[in-house]
C-alpha cells in the first residue's frame, strides 16, 4: 500500500511531458554537466553524447529544414532528462540501498533484543526458585560454616 | 536515338524513380528498443511514459512515409530517448518503493526494539530485585556457631566483625537518611554498638557471624525502604544516570555504585583537619550535583587512621561545617577511622591510602 502511495507521487511528478524551451535547457545542462564530480558525468556519457549529437544535427538542418531542426533540438532536450532521470534513480537507489542496510541492522539489534529478554526471564526463574529454596532452608533452619 | 537506347533509359528512369529512400538507423533501434526486455517490465509500471514513446516512434515512422527524413530521425532519436527515459523511470519507482519499504519497515522495527528494551529493563529490574532478596535471605540463614580458635585467627575475626560492624552502621545510616522517621534503623544500630564494644573486649569466640548478621539486617532495611519506589518505576533507575552525570563531570574521583548508592572517593580534600583549596572547591562541585539531584540525600564517610581519631572527627566537623554552609539539609557525616582500611596494614603507603573521603549520594 505504501509503496503503491509512493509510485503514485512519483509517476506524477515524472511523466510530464518536456515544456521547456529545448536549446537553452540543454546548454544549462551541458554547463552543468562540464561541472560534475568524474563518476556522475560517467553515468551519464552516453546520454550527454547523444545530445551533443542531437544539437549538431539541429545546427546542421537550421537553414535547410527548420521543422527537422526543432525536432532534433527537442530530441536532445528528451535525452537530457532521461540524463537527469538517470542521476535521480540512481540517488534515490543509493538511498534505498543505505536504508536497507539500517534496517538490517535494526533487525540484527531486535533478535539481539529478542535473545537477551528470553536470558533474562529464565535468569529471573532460576531466581524464584533459588529463592524458593533459600526459603525453604531458612525455615528449616539448614546452617552454612562460614 | 536507337530504340534500344531510348527503352534503356526509359527502365533506368523507372528503377530511379521507384527506389525507397535510405532509412534512418535510429528507427530500427528505437524498434528493437521498443520489444527489448527492461522496457517490457517499464510498460507496465510507466504506461504512460512508454505510450510516450510509441507515439514518438509512430510519428517518426509517418515522416519517413512522407519522405521527411531529417524529421524521421530526429523524432526516431526521441523516440529512443523516451523509451531509455521510461526504463529509467522504472528504476526509479522500483527504488522509491523499495525506500518507502525500508522506510516503513524500520519504524516498525525500532518500535518493536523500544518495547522489548523496556520489557527487558524491567525484568532486569525485577531481577535485580530477586537477587538482593535472596542475598539477603542466604547471608541471614543461621550459621554453625564458632568455636574459639589461636590468638591470631581470632585477632584476624575481630578485625572482620569491626569491618562488618562498619559497614552495617553505613547501611543503616543510609537507610535513615532515606526515611528518618523508620525505627528499625536506629534499633539496629544500637545493637552495632553493643556488638562492637564486646567485640573490642577480645574475648573468644569473637561473634563475627553475629556481625554479619547485623549487616544483613541493615541492608534489609534498606532494601525495604526501597521497595515502593523501585516497584513503582521499576524499568528507570535514576541512580543509574546520576552514575554516568558524575563519570563526565568527575571521573578521576571514580564514581562507582554499592549497596548504599553512587559514591566518589576523595584522597586530598584536607590539609591537616582544614580544607585544601582543591577540596573546597570540589566540596562546592559536589554540593552543586547535591543541590540539582534533591532525591538523593548525601553521606559522607571520613577515613583514616586509628591513632588520628582526633583529626578525623575535626575533619568530620570541618565537613559538617561546609554542608550546613552549602545548604544541603539531608546529609550526614560519619567517622570510620581505620575500620574499613583499603591498604594492608604494615605495608609502606597504606595509611596514605586509608585517608580518604567517601561522598555517597545514597539512592533510593
Amino acid at each position: 500500500m505504501l509503496a503503491l502511495a509512493g509510485w503514485v507521487l512519483f509517476t506524477s511528478a515524472s511523466q510530464a511531458e518536456p515544456k521547456m524551451a529545448p536549446r537553452a535547457a540543454v546548454q544549462a545542462y551541458l554547463k552543468k554537466v562540464a561541472n560534475v564530480a568524474p563518476a556522475e558525468r560517467a553515468l551519464v556519457a552516453v546520454a550527454t553524447e547523444r545530445v551533443q549529437a542531437s544539437l549538431k544535427k539541429a545546427d546542421r538542418a537550421a537553414a535547410s529544414d527548420p521543422k527537422a531542426a526543432a525536432a532534433h533540438e527537442q530530441a536532445a532536450l528528451e535525452w537530457v532528462l532521461t540524463a537527469e532521470d538517470l542521476w535521480r534513480a540512481v540517488k534515490k537507489e543509493g538511498e534505498a540501498a543505505e536504508l536497507e542496510k539500517k534496517l538490517q541492522a535494526a533487525r540484527v539489534e531486535l533478535s539481539r533484543t529478542r535473545a537477551l529478554l528470553e536470558e533474562t526471564q529464565a535468569r529471573k526463574g532460576r531466581l524464584e526458585a533459588q529463592l524458593k529454596l533459600a526459603e525453604a532452608q531458612g525455615v528449616g533452619g539448614a546452617g552454612e560454616t562460614p | 536515338m536507337k530504340p534500344a537506347a531510348v527503352l534503356s533509359w526509359v527502365a533506368l528512369a523507372l528503377v530511379l524513380g521507384c527506389a525507397e529512400l535510405p532509412r534512418p538507423k535510429v528507427l530500427d533501434s528505437a524498434a528493437a528498443a521498443a520489444g527489448s526486455r527492461p522496457l517490457v517490465e517499464a510498460r507496465q509500471r510507466a504506461p504512460q511514459v512508454f505510450a510516450r514513446a510509441e507515439k514518438l516512434r509512430a510519428q517518426a515512422e509517418e515522416a519517413y512515409e512522407g519522405e521527411h527524413l531529417g524529421q524521421a530521425d530526429a523524432l526516431g532519436e526521441q523516440a529512443l530517448a523516451a523509451y531509455q527515459r521510461a526504463v529509467v523511470n522504472h528504476r526509479v519507482g522500483q527504488a522509491t518503493e523499495r525506500l518507502v519499504l525500508a522506510q516503513h519497515e524500520l519504524a516498525e522495527t525500532q518500535h518493536r526494539l523500544a518495547s522489548l528494551s523496556s520489557q527487558n529493563e524491567a525484568l532486569l529490574s525485577e531481577v535485580n530485585a530477586l537477587e538482593l532478596r535472596l542475598k539477603v535471605i542466604r547471608d541471614a540463614l543461621p550459621l554453625a556457631p564458632l568455636e574459639p580458635a589461636n590468638p591470631k585467627r581470632e585477632a584476624a575475626r575481630r578485625s572482620a566483625s569491626l569491618s562488618l560492624l562498619e559497614t552495617a552502621r553505613l547501611l543503616c545510616a543510609s537507610a535513615q537518611l532515606l526515611d528518618p522517621e523508620n525505627p528499625g534503623p536506629k534499633q539496629i544500630l544500637k545493637e552495632v554498638d553493643s556488638l562492637a564494644s564486646a567485640v573490642t573486649e577480645a574475648k573468644a569466640p569473637t561473634p563475627v557471624d553475629q556481625a554479619f548478621l547485623l549487616r544483613t539486617r541493615c541492608l534489609e532495611q534498606l532494601t525495604l525502604i526501597r521497595r515502593p519506589n523501585r516497584q513503582q518505576k521499576p524499568a528507570t533507575d535514576p541512580a543509574d544516570v546520576l552514575l554516568s552525570q558524575l563519570g563526565s563531570a568527575l571521573p578521576d574521583s571514580a564514581p562507582h555504585r554499592d549497596d548504599r548508592g553512587v559514591v566518589l572517593t576523595f584522597s586530598e580534600l584536607f590539609n591537616g583537619a582544614a580544607l585544601a583549596e582543591p577540596g573546597t572547591q570540589r566540596l562546592g562541585q559536589l554540593a552543586a550535583i547535591a543541590k540539582a539531584n534533591p532525591g538523593f540525600p548525601v553521606l559522607l564517610v571520613v577515613h583514616g587512621a586509628r591513632a588520628d581519631r582526633g583529626q578525623g572527627v575535626a575533619r568530620a566537623a570541618t565537613l559538617q561545617k561546609a554542608l550546613e554552609q552549602a545548604g544541603l539539609a539531608r546529609a550526614k557525616v560519619h567517622v570510620a577511622d581505620d575500620r574499613l582500611p583499603l591498604g594492608v596494614h604494615g605495608i609502606k603507603g597504606a595509611k596514605l591510602q586509608d585517608e580518604r573521603v567517601e561522598w555517597v549520594f545514597v539512592a533510593r
